[in-house]
């Protein structure tokens, strides 16, 4: 039973264009322009000539893209000169995720890309689809594989599902974490992400700096503007000058760098909403660019809990996890797609417990069995951190002369502060089915995985750490490249990490591992 | 808690107690005998003949390494003809390298070998190395996503193989155990492939 073959959307030739090798076409078309003006030289002409075909033939392959559905997979063919034809079983997709931009919403069409299980497995990008053509591929695709799913049996995934065999629709969900305009505000306040808008923003400022010869002798564009800025405004503050207009402007700055924080939090986390489907979280966010994604509870790997000072202020935390899994042919496993997405980028802490026994059914957050590490952990990070305390400031006394010395002493007594409080602070616990790892005083952070994504124990010992006999232990997982917390538990007696990692070792042997 | 000589826990009393089964007989090839050389959960160093592979390789590593350096030395005394002290703590850094690179043939090979060691158990294997930095990393058995058995041509002469294997994780998404006999390599990575019924894949 093949449905008809589909293609893609007209509007898809608007899209080509504005990708790949189809931004050349413009610009190409430009410097044809110029050169019926005469304003041209050899290499535009060459450019020209070269792209013109790149950019037609990958037109051509939006043109040739079609999609059929069948019993059990969904067939994409595409090209004219160089035939593809890609097979993808409906049960290896997991998940159809759409990201529409402003373009897209206007013209009722959204870029799809389905996303698979890990492994060899085909996955696929379709721009653009209609709106309804989104809506029955969901449908078929995902009413096939809750029937695939129920004729094999029921998975590892630990818990019992509601799949309803050949329902049309996919059921509502009940949502988990929904953020108001004004939740986002106090997100931006919290998460300080000015630091990405005024990287991504330096950069623009000095290219085009560089452009326009805006650049004092040393070709650093923003002394040029700062300078008289900083001049005018000691002037403008009475008083004692420079050290007013130093805090005055650091003041200035993190103010800016928190309004633009939330203005990055509005744009990209606007209408946050991620609701429980079946067995799958899905998360809608986005105020020009919208993206639905979702997530199958079995492809969280770790969930990792943030709390910052401002958060506790506020008497929230943010939620993240770690995913893996779908990857293309040809490539191998390392550079399988991983991600960290956001569960709940703020969200009460007295939540936090029901929240996540939903993420990660089977945990109790309030009853994880705490184990500390060992009591000589504040020694050694005393050690540390006067070493620390000791060196950073003398490397530092070329540029800061005489304010090494408080920086001195600042150090000192955080350091003492942070020998004191971290070690009660940090504990592991390995309830059934999990493994926990806390950590931080100030700066808190709570990793969680399931045995059955432990993919190897490493226990290690620094000469630092043979002098103790202790040992940290570390629990590898997939996707964890850019984590914030990963699961390594240090300053553990020796007898207790070789245990630890055995115990750990044993039940991620006793449990199954799926993408 | 009961150690052995070697720092390591007595092997725990694993999920299956049974023998592991010997493969089933569908590949082309000669099968040796798997279950009870090589998974019988004792660890043991790799084989001795590694110490010898890693001083070839250093002996070659350091032989272009301090020409590269005396060719250059030469050229600047004679084109540059710098003073006597530049030339003689330019000696020196070269005479160092040499030490250094003479600590690596001769001592080096041995302390590395004695701190590497690797035991095959029921359901996993756990790898030691290291000798100041040191680590035991234990991979079971359902998680290796699959296995490379890779041999340079100095391995090759000398009859060694490293095994590699690739899991699905991050920091250790390849852990490897270099200086295995060839033969003892392939059977443990036939050891670990021929899956139970808990395989994930």
């Amino acid at each position: 039973m093949h449905s008809d073959e589909r293609r893609l959307h007209p509007f898809s030739l608007l899209f080509a264009l504005g990708t790949g090798a189809g931004r050349f076409l413009l610009p190409g078309l430009l410097v044809l322009f110029a050169a019926r003006r005469g304003e041209w030289d050899q290499w535009q002409m060459w450019i020209s000539i070269l792209i013109v075909p790149y950019a037609v033939a990958s037109l051509l392959k939006y043109l040739t893209f079609r999609y059929q559905f069948r019993p059990d997979e969904l067939v994409i063919r595409s090209g004219m000169i160089f035939h593809n034809e890609r097979h993808i079983p409906y049960e290896r997709i997991h998940n159809i995720a759409t990201v529409r931009n402003i373009l897209h919403r206007l013209l009722g069409v959204a870029d799809v890309r389905l996303e698979t299980a890990g492994g060899q497995e085909p996955e696929a990008r379709i721009q653009v689809l209609g709106m309804d053509a989104v809506e029955e591929m969901r449908r078929r695709v995902f009413s096939e594989r809750r029937m695939a799913a129920a004729a094999a049996g029921a998975d590892g995934a630990g818990d019992a599902s509601d799949t309803v065999p050949g329902a049309e629709m996919e059921p509502a969900g009940t949502t988990l974490v929904a953020m108001s305009p004004w939740d986002l505000a106090l997100f931006g306040l919290v998460d300080n992400r000015g630091g990405v808008v005024v990287a991504a923003a330096l950069g623009i400022f000095f290219e085009m700096s560089w452009q326009f010869g805006f650049t004092d002798r040393w070709g650093f564009a923003p002394t040029r503007l700062l300078v008289p800025f900083f001049d005018r405004s000691v002037d403008m503050l009475p008083g004692s000058g420079v050290v007013a207009a130093v805090l005055a402007g650091l003041v200035g700055l993190f103010a800016v760098l928190r309004v633009l924080s939330m203005g990055w939090a509005f744009v990209n986390l606007y209408g946050f909403r991620l609701s429980l489907v079946g067995r799958d979280l899905s998360c809608v966010h986005g105020l020009f660019t919208r993206i639905a994604t979702s997530i199958p509870l079995h492809r969280v790997q770790v969930v990792v809990v943030r709390e910052r000072p401002l958060h506790r202020l506020l008497g929230c935390v943010e939620v993240k996890v770690e995913t893996a899994g779908g990857g293309s042919v040809g490539e191998g496993e390392q550079q399988r797609k991983a991600s960290q997405q956001w569960l709940a980028p703020l969200l009460p802490k007295e939540r936090l417990a029901a929240f996540l026994s939903v993420v990660e059914p089977g945990l109790d957050l309030d009853a994880l069995p705490w184990e500390p590490v060992d009591p000589r952990a504040s020694v050694r990070i005393l050690k540390r951190e006067m070493i620390g305390a000791a060196l950073i400031p003398l490397a530092l006394v070329y540029y800061i002369r005489w304010w090494a010395i408080p920086l001195f002493l600042v150090l000192l007594v955080s350091g003492w502060l942070q020998s004191r409080h971290q070690p009660e602070r940090m504990g592991y616990a390995t309830p059934a089915g999990f493994v926990a790892w806390r950590s931080g005083w100030l700066w808190r952070k709570i990793s969680i995985a399931r045995a059955s994504k432990i993919q190897s124990v490493a226990v290690s010992e620094s000469p630092f750490d043979r002098r103790y006999a202790m040992a940290g232990v570390t629990v590898d997982t997939a996707g964890a490249g850019s984590s914030v917390h990963r699961i390594r538990i240090p300053f553990l007696d020796r007898a207790r990490a070789l245990d630890l990692a055995a115990a750990l070792a044993g039940r991620a042997e006793a449990t199954e591992f799926r993408w | 808690m009961e150690t052995n000589s070697t720092g390591l826990p007595a092997a725990p009393p694993g999920p299956e107690s049974e023998p592991v089964p010997a493969a089933p007989p569908v590949l082309a090839g000669p099968r040796l005998p798997v279950a009870d050389s090589v998974a019988d959960g004792v660890e043991r160093p790799v084989d001795p003949r590694a110490i010898l592979l890693n001083r070839m390789v250093t002996a070659i590593v350091a032989a272009s390494i301090l020409s590269g350096e005396l060719f250059a030395l030469l050229i600047v005394a004679v084109s540059a003809r710098p003073p006597l002290w530049v030339l003689g703590l330019a000696s020196a850094g070269w005479l160092a390298t040499l030490g250094l690179f003479l600590w690596l043939v001769v001592v080096w090979p041995t302390l590395h070998h004695r701190h590497q060691a690797y035991r095959v158990g029921a359901g996993r294997i756990e790898i030691r190395s290291g000798v100041f930095w040191r680590r035991i990393v234990s991979v079971p058995r359902s998680r290796i996503q699959h296995i490379d058995v890779a041999q340079g041509p100095i391995q090759r002469h000398l009859g060694l193989a490293k095994l590699i294997l690739h899991t699905a994780g991050t920091d250790n998404a390849q852990v490897e155990l270099d200086g295995l006999a060839h033969e003892t390599a392939l059977r443990i990575r036939d050891h670990l492939v021929s899956g139970g019924p808990d395989d994930a894949l």
